[in-house]
């Protein structure tokens, strides 16, 4: 299994925005998830995972609440505030601002 | 909506810990769980998908104090630490904390307080419509160096019909006794004009004010209450309209109730007013009657000023007899019910006190920057161990700011108790007083100043600690390197706050000298052992000369017989004390051709022997007035010797004939001169007249010599007094000492006040010096005990630590000094008998300076001289 690559500085909020943007989830299936549609390639350790949640939170761009699972647990479900769908948007926007500037440079350069 | 989820959260954060920290748990203990799970599924057993697990999770006690520090908890909880732990340091230093608090809460407390009262008194808008159109007039005569006589009915007439720009009003105060229902009682009454109400621009609480009609005899029995006649007299009957006073046996109709307001120029004010009764044909020399006035709109002072003068010059050369030499002043409302000498009093007292405030501050800056250099070491082991250089900047502002605030709330309440006690004192002496509160800007201001000053310095450690890398400074923090060089801010200040504490000594020194000067001044009457009375006689029982004559000599006859008693007499006014101060012109007339010598303006008062006798008022020549001397008598004038010297020179004016206002008379006596208004000036000339002649007073005055206690004269008053009229109250009991001092309270208080505001400054000072001397020589106790070791003498170093804080005194004391030189010109209006430069002052202030700083100087010189070259080298290796 290759090293999981560490996160590019700052992409974690936009990850996570994204993640739950959908529907809402906790940690752990926000973790999960990443995972997986990363094919293992981004490994997030709970370390950052959530203390970036409680920020996240802390900025009222996610709210939380708590509510059963699939299989009858109670977690803490996080979901996104209208403000957070804003600001998933602008980053969103500027991390494709940064990729394309990036690939232009690796390719043309 | 966002900004009010943030606050909720933090709230949330802030105040339900528990269940945040429990939520927080929870979340992570799901996240271990899904873990294990996910583990066993791989096929591990139950405790080794455990382990794995707690592994795989990390610390979880680091990041739950990251998912806290997201939530900015720990900036509070890092707050309340730090509060606590500065308690605890400042409770360490109690000498420190109590010097930084006392001098914070003197400063605050001390320039609030005096602040709030100068505000109170001198600034505050007077309770009128646009008062600064209200203005006093005052007849003038610049020749005689008089500058504020009171006016006469004609000349206000001719005022009033001739001037534009102003509208005026004339009143005078009388006391009435008011009879009918219940006691006798003696009433304080302003009679005044219709336009009295409309010029100050305030309303009545009830009622009507005066009609122009009532301006005219018999149509004058009308009545406005003041409230509390109204509260304690008719229990605040709204029907009082219409009911009837019987005042100096006259019945007037109440037709209104005012406002406390409407007390001119000071609370309590009167206790009713009457109409004034005017008569044009009054005489136009008789300067009985006070004028007030409102500039018209579109008007400026200086404008109604030149109107009034050109219209008194026009009056100059219609009336020469009466008006020859009179001009007019026009001065702001406010400076007549605030007279400069206590303004000036108030303004030097405002001045002192921010000295104080300035060395207060200058003095906390100076125990926190010495308190720095002592926490050198502490700063640069914080630093050492990994503390942010936030961190501790933190932890230096919660100190200051717990400092500053606690001085500030022991200021705030020492500014409350400063300001109830001057209310206390100050309401007999100075108008307006009974007002005075704590002035929230200016406490708001002072708090603010401490704050910043103790911020400022309080950051001194930091400052240090950016200068030099922490290691260097841990090397360093031990032995100092350059302490001559950082004690230099500190140097400073305490040259600034001996500075500013000797120009305090010098204006004290200054006051004290004019002050025993004051006490020194002949007041030409002897005060002990006389009581003072007032005698208000009404209309009714004692309408003319002739009754009032006899009434006063069958009570001063059925006194002098009572033992104990050595003499009593009567005058019109109590010299000193209460007036009226009756004035006019006199002129000697000349014995062969009848004509004029030059006129002179002098004061008047009616009298009989016996106060004379009561006061001790030697007589130097001819006689004093005798039963013979009455309102049926020929004319007779007692002249005081300044009024003799000014008509006469050197001549004996007994036996001459006088012309005083008009009517011409003899001299018969000549007597010793009396202090009768002012203290400082030259003594003022004074004609005496015989009691029944020069009219008729509504109170006259009673002095009564014992040869015990002088208080214990009023009961004899008061018996004798009822023998010969049941209905005639006496009042306004006081010793005549009590009038002297009271002629010279303002003085007083003014001296004591400032005298302790230079003590504070002093003694703020002195801390001062004490402080930076012994933090240099605790930062140099190295130096010291190497020089000790090489053999120098302990005499010498105390030598070297009192040299260096003198020197720092001296020039303090020279900065001082110069500066007292040019500000003395401040005082001139307040000293006497003294020069503002006077010598001896600032010889005596600078020697008490100069031991005051030794004494300062002295504990830690000696504790230089007495350091362990031993104990002190090898705890520093």
């Amino acid at each position: 299994m290759a090293k999981p690559t560490d996160l590019v500085q700052g992409t974690l909020d936009l990850l996570i925005l994204k993640t739950i943007s959908l529907e809402p989830k906790h940690g752990w299936a926000i973790a999960k998830r990443i995972q997986q549609v990363s094919r293992e390639a981004l490994q997030v350790q709970q370390g950052s995972l959530y203390p970036a949640l409680h920020r996240l939170e802390q900025q009222a761009w996610i709210k939380a609440s708590w509510r059963p699972t699939e299989a009858g647990r109670m977690a803490k479900f996080y979901s996104l505030t209208a403000a957070g769908r804003k600001q998933l948007e602008k980053e969103l926007e500027s991390w494709n601002r940064l990729s394309t500037a990036i690939n232009l440079v690796i390719r043309e350069a | 909506m966002r900004v009010l989820d943030k606050v909720r959260l933090r709230l949330r954060s802030l105040f339900r810990r528990g269940s945040v920290e429990r939520e927080l748990e929870d979340e992570l203990r799901f996240h271990l769980d899904q873990l294990i799970e996910e583990n066993v599924a791989e096929g591990m057993g139950p405790s080794e998908a455990r382990r794995l697990a707690l592994r795989q999770m990390g610390g979880v006690a680091r990041f739950q104090e990251e998912c806290r520090d997201m939530r900015r908890m720990n900036l509070i909880e890092d707050l309340w630490k730090d509060v606590r732990h500065a308690i605890r340091l400042l409770r360490r230093s109690p000498g420190f904390t109590a010097v930084a608090l006392l001098t914070l809460a003197l400063g605050i407390g001390g320039s609030t307080a005096i602040y709030s009262i100068v505000h109170a008194v001198m600034f505050r808008p007077l309770p009128y419509y646009k008062p600064d159109a209200l203005v006093r007039i005052y007849e003038t005569n610049p020749t005689r160096n008089v500058w504020t006589s009171h006016a006469s009915i004609p000349n206000y007439l001719s005022w009033k019909e001739e001037v534009r720009s102003l509208e005026l009003a004339v009143f005078q105060e009388d006391s009435p006794i008011w009879t009918g229902d219940g006691e006798p009682e003696r009433l304080e009454s302003v009679a005044a004009t219709p336009s009295f109400l409309p010029v100050l621009g305030t309303d009545l609480h009830l009622g009507r004010w005066f009609l122009e009609e009532e301006q005219r005899p018999g149509q004058h029995r009308v009545a406005v209450l003041s409230e509390q006649l109204w509260k304690r007299r008719f229990g605040q009957d709204p029907g009082v309209r219409g009911r009837e006073l019987l005042l100096d046996g006259e019945s007037y109709t109440v037709v209104g109730v005012a406002r406390p307001e409407l007390a001119i120029p000071s609370m309590p004010g009167p206790d009713l007013w009457v109409p004034l009764v005017i008569d044009p044909n009054a005489n136009r020399g008789n300067h009985q009657y006070k004028v007030i006035g409102r500039v018209r709109s579109g008007f400026t002072l200086q404008q109604a000023q030149a109107e009034m003068l050109s219209i008194a010059r026009r009056l100059e050369r219609h009336f020469p007899e009466s008006n020859q030499g009179s001009s007019v002043r026009v001065v702001p409302l406010l400076h007549w019910i605030i007279p400069p000498e206590i303004r000036s009093a108030l303004l030097v007292l405002l001045g002192a006190v921010g000295m104080v405030m300035l060395i207060a501050c200058a003095n906390v800056a100076n125990l926190q920057l010495a308190r720095a250099e002592a926490r050198r070491k502490e700063m640069a082991i914080r630093a050492a161990l990994g503390a942010a250089r936030a961190r501790i900047l933190r932890q230096l502002l919660t100190e200051s700011l717990l400092l500053s605030l606690v001085g500030g709330a022991l200021g705030i309440a020492l500014g409350g108790a400063i300001v109830g006690i001057a209310r206390g004192a100050l309401v007999e002496i100075v108008p307006r007083a009974d007002k005075v509160s704590i002035d929230l800007n200016v406490l708001a201001f002072a708090l603010a100043v401490s704050l910043v000053t103790g911020l400022l310095f309080g950051m001194a450690p930091l400052v240090q600690l950016g200068k030099m890398r922490s290691l260097d400074a841990l090397h360093q923090a031990g032995r100092t390197s350059q302490p001559a060089a950082r004690g230099r801010l500190q140097a400073l200040l305490v040259v600034a706050q001996v500075s500013l504490a000797s120009l305090l000594l010098v204006g004290a020194g200054l006051l004290i000298q004019s002050f025993v000067r004051l006490q020194q001044v002949s007041l030409g009457i002897d005060p002990d052992s006389v009581l003072t009375a007032r005698l208000p006689l009404s209309h009714a029982r004692y309408p003319d000369g002739r009754e009032i004559s006899a009434m006063l000599s069958r009570l001063t006859d059925a006194l002098r017989s009572a033992p104990g008693v050595r003499a009593a007499g009567v005058s019109s006014a109590i010299p000193l004390g209460l007036g009226p101060h009756t004035g006019g012109r006199a002129a000697a007339v000349a014995p062969s051709d009848a004509s004029l010598g030059q006129p002179i303006r002098c004061g008047w008062r009616v009298a009989d022997a016996g106060f004379f006798a009561a006061l001790c008022i030697p007589v130097l020549r001819g006689r004093v007035f005798g039963r013979e001397d009455g309102p049926d008598g020929r004319p007779v004038f007692v002249l005081s010797q300044e009024a003799a010297r000014r008509l006469y020179g050197a001549a004996d004016p007994v036996g001459r004939q006088l012309e005083l206002n008009d009517s011409v008379g003899q001299t018969i006596g000549l007597v010793g001169d009396v202090r009768m208004q002012d203290i400082t000036g030259p003594p003022e000339p004074i004609v005496y007249l015989p009691v029944g002649q020069g009219g008729r007073f509504g109170t006259y005055s009673l002095f009564v010599r014992t040869d015990g206690r002088p208080e214990a004269a009023a009961n004899l008053i008061r018996e004798r007094l009822r023998d010969i009229d049941p209905n005639q109250p006496a009042h306004g009991f006081r010793p005549m000492r009590g009038w002297v001092e009271k002629s010279s309270a303002t003085a007083q208080i003014r001296t004591w006040v400032l005298v302790l505001l230079a003590s504070v400054a002093l003694a703020v000072a002195m801390v001062g010096i004490y402080g930076l001397l012994a933090y240099l020589v605790t930062v140099r106790r190295h130096e010291l005990a190497v020089r000790l070791a090489l053999g120098a003498h302990p005499r010498n170093l105390l030598k070297l630590v009192l040299v260096q804080g003198l020197g720092l005194a001296t020039l303090g004391l020279a900065a001082g000094l110069a500066g007292a030189m040019l500000l003395a010109s401040v005082l001139d209006a307040l000293v006497f008998g003294v020069s503002s430069h006077d010598p001896a002052t600032f010889v005596s202030v600078a020697v008490l300076l100069f031991f005051a700083a030794l004494v300062a100087c002295y504990v830690p010189a000696q504790r230089a001289a007495r350091t362990d070259p031993i104990a002190t080298l090898r705890a520093d290796m």
